[in-house]
């Protein structure tokens, strides 16, 4: 897909080396510049091998080089690196890269056409510009945290996925896959701005559209939906819970179907989702008495053979072994210099070139110093790398 | 110039995935046509309205086209073969096998039109066990584990608030679109992309599955046991909040002791254990949440915006369980252009989250209002060669609306 196009990973932790390996995967050329004391991640979090486990996940598909951008001469050499590519990426605190000489306008120097994407905590410009942030932090500041928990609570924390420093990754892919589509029409680089409230924002779309139409902040609701009845957790005869949801109008006939509850389908007050919406009230009660009569096993196969959505809550060791999973290979196995570890694969699954794109294993630390050194001295031409 | 100017794109698809992912290409530049069944959108029905229009369908489908057209009917799907042979990309969410069926899969439409990027979006992929079981967000929530990282042990299951599954699936497929128009400026050729909303959220999982089968941890690292409780901060007069210490251990030390003589905690730092320890229990984890009855009374007292000072003039860091009211009343957000707003022509003027990324040279522009059901019927059959009368027929035998 990105073949030809070389990204530079000038990132820290875990939000801007993300998206550089997933540009990777998308078969770019990635070169990290790992600072001396390694990244923040290297020496955070559990360890394996030496190594946080974390690091190891957000550093697949780079070539590694260590680079000290405080000295002069590797300042220099990091620019000549910067004049064969086509995009850097950082993400760390405002400020810094200026410091570094390594900003914008600094790189543009050794390199015209770049395209140069800056993601920040809070953005580039406002009260809170220079404000630091992380994953945890920003599930609170952003209203994102509050839209998770029991009913009556105020939130609760959504715990170590970091799936907004994830999401914010995928905000910086975007806006890179923007600017490069751009270049081939303008031929020109720019500068690309994001961050993680930005990006967190667009992922509440769907529920600060509520606020939008009532002026009211939505609030937790445990499993269930304020749009869709019935769409939440039922506990199950075996003390376990599903989740189902009847998310179109076809799924309710079904469903009153498999749980032989023929009088429900006829009842007026449930008839469509709005009469459900309205009568959520009556309307649950009875399916969860219905529901704790059978363990989940049970309900998850009759439901399933009679198309009703239905979703059993997975432990991460279920997830592993799942056979959709498992199919779909989307759990890949390297052998890293700081023992096997295993990764989530590339999702996205195209006809040309078929997936796995490109996946290879994070690397030791400055690996590729001599052949990254060989190509931008001249000697193994311009031509990016082929590994 | 926007980066995306020039390129047409027909979404055949609803609800949230689909629409997220077409709208952020509008955002970009691309001319999106929105094909909806002739009793519109499922999401029209649903949720909160303004002046009768459903403020979630407006908030997935700004700057588009849209027609309203039944598929059913082979007339209807003659006039999608048509705008497909004009189109740089195609999203649909038909399910596995689906479009097929109806004659408007990949391999007839990209035989008319080789440049066609055609991006199939689905619960679970087309491959595997599950690829034809129905599910939402809720499930794809729970299958994929989210499930297992919010809540209490032994309590009632809790999911993300937000559409995760559907956010991010559009945009993976965002994603997957924008490599393949890359892609086509030299190869010449569009392609498929299958787009899975359940295993794009395994791939947010990652960080999980490499620390789970970490190798110098037998069996792993447990996500469970003592790293299942419920994280949702302390309690003070008005709003919940979390905090902590600094990381270096000699600040943490100092802010630790000036925090408990602010807060009237005075008698802990007698106690050694607390006096040492005290700094490091207060973030998140188990040790934060055993910690709660000890330091919650001290908080009850203060107002949340009060503690994040105190923590803040210590050099600690802190965060307050906001509202999105309270996020959106920040004038941060105002700063970098979040909130937006658009005249619909029935609605009125509403509302709309901004778009995130900036970029300097083309920058993002909306484009206009969602469009009405069928607001763009005529104009669009008209571009394709229907006359007035043609239009008049297909309109009186429901094919479009």
């Amino acid at each position: 897909m990105l073949n030809g196009v070389r990204v530079i990973d000038a990132g820290g932790w875990g939000v801007g080396p993300i998206a550089c390996c997933l540009l990777g995967a998308l078969g770019a050329d990635v070169i990290r510049f790992e600072p001396p004391k390694l990244d923040g991640l290297y020496h955070a979090g559990t360890m394996q091998g030496g190594a946080g486990t974390a690091y190891i996940t957000a550093h697949f598909n780079e070539r590694n080089i260590i680079l000290d951008l405080k000295k002069e001469e590797d300042r220099e050499l990091a620019l000549k690196i910067v004049a064969t590519a086509d995009v850097i990426i950082e993400n760390h605190p405002p400020g810094t890269m200026a410091k570094l000489k390594f900003d914008y306008e600094s790189v543009c120097k050794a390199n015209p056409n770049i395209i140069y994407c800056a993601s920040s905590s809070y953005g580039a410009t406002g009260p809170l510009a220079n404000s630091p942030s992380n994953d945890p932090l920003m599930q609170l500041a952003s209203g994102f945290a509050s839209l998770n928990g029991p009913p009556g609570s105020q939130g609760e924390m959504f715990r170590y996925v970091a799936s907004v420093d994830f999401t914010t990754s995928l905000n910086i892919v975007q806006s890179v896959l923007l600017a490069l589509v751009a270049k081939q029409t303008t031929g020109r680089g720019q500068k690309v701005e994001m961050s993680q409230l930005e990006a967190t924002l667009a992922l509440q779309t769907t529920r600060i559209s509520e606020y939008f139409a009532t002026g009211k902040s939505p609030m937790p609701m445990g499993t269930a939906n304020p749009l869709i009845v019935p769409s939440q957790a039922f506990r199950t005869y075996d003390n376990r819970y599903i989740n189902v949801s009847i998310y179109r109008e076809e799924f309710w006939p079904r469903l009153c179907k498999a749980l032989a509850l023929a009088d429900l389908e006829k009842d007026p007050r449930f008839a469509t989702n709005a009469d459900r919406v309205k009568h959520r009230e009556e309307l649950i009660p009875l399916l969860e008495e219905k529901f704790a009569v059978e363990p989940a096993r049970w309900w998850i196969i009759l439901l399933r053979r009679n198309g009703v959505p239905v979703g059993p809550i997975n432990t991460v060791d279920e997830i592993y072994n799942d056979p959709h999973i498992r199919e779909n290979k989307m759990i890949v196995k390297y052998n890293t210099m700081w023992g096997p570890a295993l990764f989530s694969n590339f999702p996205l699954k195209f006809s040309d070139p078929p997936r796995p794109i490109k996946i290879t294993g994070p690397v030791k630390p400055d690996k590729n110093r001599k052949e990254i050194l060989a190509e931008i001295s001249g000697k193994a031409g311009k031509g990016k790398s082929k590994r | 110039m926007t980066p995306l100017k020039g390129i047409k794109v027909l979404d055949l698809s609803q609800e949230i995935t689909g629409p997220f992912c077409s709208m952020q290409l509008s955002d970009g530049g691309a001319e999106v046509i929105k094909v909806e069944p002739v009793d519109g959108d499922w999401t029209r029905k649903l949720g909160e309205k303004i002046k009768g229009e459903s403020s979630l369908f407006m908030s997935l489908n700004r700057g588009k086209k849209g027609i309203a057209l039944n598929l059913q009917e082979a007339k209807g799907r003659d006039i999608v073969l048509k705008l497909a042979k004009k189109a740089d990309v195609l999203i649909e969410d038909f399910g596995p096998g689906r479009a097929e069926e109806m004659g408007i899969g990949y391999d007839r439409l990209s035989k008319e039109n080789p440049k066609l990027i055609y991006c199939a979006i689905s619960p679970f992929g087309t491959v595997g066990p599950y690829a034809d079981y129905p599910a939402s967000e809720l499930e794809i929530q729970s299958m994929a584990g989210f499930q297992w990282f919010l809540g209490e042990t032994g309590g009632e299951p809790v999911r993300l608030g937000v559409d995760m599954a559907g956010t991010t699936g559009g945009i993976w497929s965002f994603i997957g679109i924008l490599s393949a128009l890359f892609n086509r400026k030299a190869s010449g050729k569009g392609q498929k992309i299958d787009s899975s909303q359940f295993l794009n959220m395994i791939m947010m999982y990652t960080y999980i599955i490499t620390a789970h089968h970490n190798p110098d941890l037998p069996g792993g690292w447990h996500f469970t046991g003592p790293f299942d409780h419920q994280e949702n901060g302390y309690k003070t007069l008005d709003r919940a909040l979390m905090f902590g210490m600094p990381i270096d251990a000699e600040k943490a030390q100092k802010g630790w002791e000036e925090f408990c003589r602010k807060v009237g905690l005075d008698a802990l730092l007698e106690d050694p254990y607390f006096r040492e320890k005290g700094m490091k229990m207060i973030g998140i984890g188990r040790d934060a949440q055993e910690f709660k009855p000890v330091i919650e009374p001290a908080l009850e007292n203060k107002t949340a915006a009060e503690i994040k000072a105190i923590v803040e003039g210590v050099g600690g860091y802190s965060a307050v369980f906001k509202t999105v009211e309270d996020i959106l009343g920040e004038p941060q957000v105002a700063a970098v252009d979040m909130v937006q707003e658009l005249d619909h022509p029935v609605a009125g003027r509403i509302k709309t989250i901004g778009i995130p990324w900036k970029l300097k040279d083309t920058p993002l522009k909306m484009q206009g209002p969602p469009p009405t059901l069928g607001q763009h019927t005529d104009e669009v059959l008209k571009s394709i060669g229907y006359d007035a009368k043609e239009i008049g027929a297909l309109r009186g035998s429901k094919i479009v609306a």
